[in-house]
């Protein structure tokens, strides 16, 4: 696995994980814009409720695969360090609760109410799993 | 084309928009670690020691061709 990881990076996992998990974080912060034109907390003229929710849904599949493909890259690559306990922790609860929220999506509609929140905790795991990782390690 | 679609297409376009800002800025700033930025420079280190070399031994030559004559 570190040998795949390494050749598809062309020797530079780490750098590309950061890019990756950078451009997971910011379309995190378009899909908080995106879900409070869904649920009309916010109104512009140029975009409907139900395109935004739309929108939000395809960018939300999109981020689903970057953190899918981070994660095999961090465990596969890195594995877990003693000294990144806070992200493995927040990482790990981010995939279970992404997998939840998908779940809560596509089968288990009688849980809609939830949905706000965990997307919500989504949002909230993933930027402490970035600034635990990618942001420390931009910030230097 | 329905209006739903176009602001729906047009909102994609925003990310992918957002999704080309980040990794510009992201690689921008990472830039100079990178490990073919890393392997380029060394790669120009050693071609300039190798130029080096080849001058001192060049010289070390005409030298010695100097010796000779005399």
């Amino acid at each position: 696995m570190e040998s795949f990881v390494e050749s598809l990076t062309r020797g530079n996992p780490t750098e590309v994980k950061v890019v990756l998990a950078s451009v997971a974080t910011a379309l995190a912060v378009y899909q908080l814009v995106l879900i409070c034109v869904a649920y009309a907390k916010l109104r512009p003229r140029f975009l409907a409720g139900e395109a935004a929710g739309r929108a939000h849904r395809a960018s939300g599949d999109a981020i689903v695969v970057l953190l899918v493909v981070v994660a095999v890259m961090c465990l596969g690559y890195f594995g877990i360090e003693d000294d990144g306990a806070l992200h493995a922790a927040t990482g790990a609860a981010l995939l279970v609760v992404l997998a939840v929220k998908v779940v809560v999506l596509r089968w288990w509609h009688a849980a809609g109410r939830m949905l706000p929140v965990l997307g919500g905790l989504v949002f909230g795991l993933l930027a402490l799993t970035w600034a635990s990782s990618a942001g420390a390690f931009l910030a230097g | 084309m329905r209006p739903q679609t176009v602001q729906m297409i047009g909102s994609l376009l925003v990310a992918l928009a957002i999704v080309a800002a980040v990794i510009v800025a992201v690689t921008a700033q990472l830039g100079p670690t990178s490990a073919a930025e890393l392997e380029a420079r060394q790669e120009r280190e050693r071609q300039r020691i190798e130029a080096q070399e080849e001058r001192r031994e060049r010289r070390q030559e005409r030298l010695e061709e100097l010796r000779e004559n005399r």
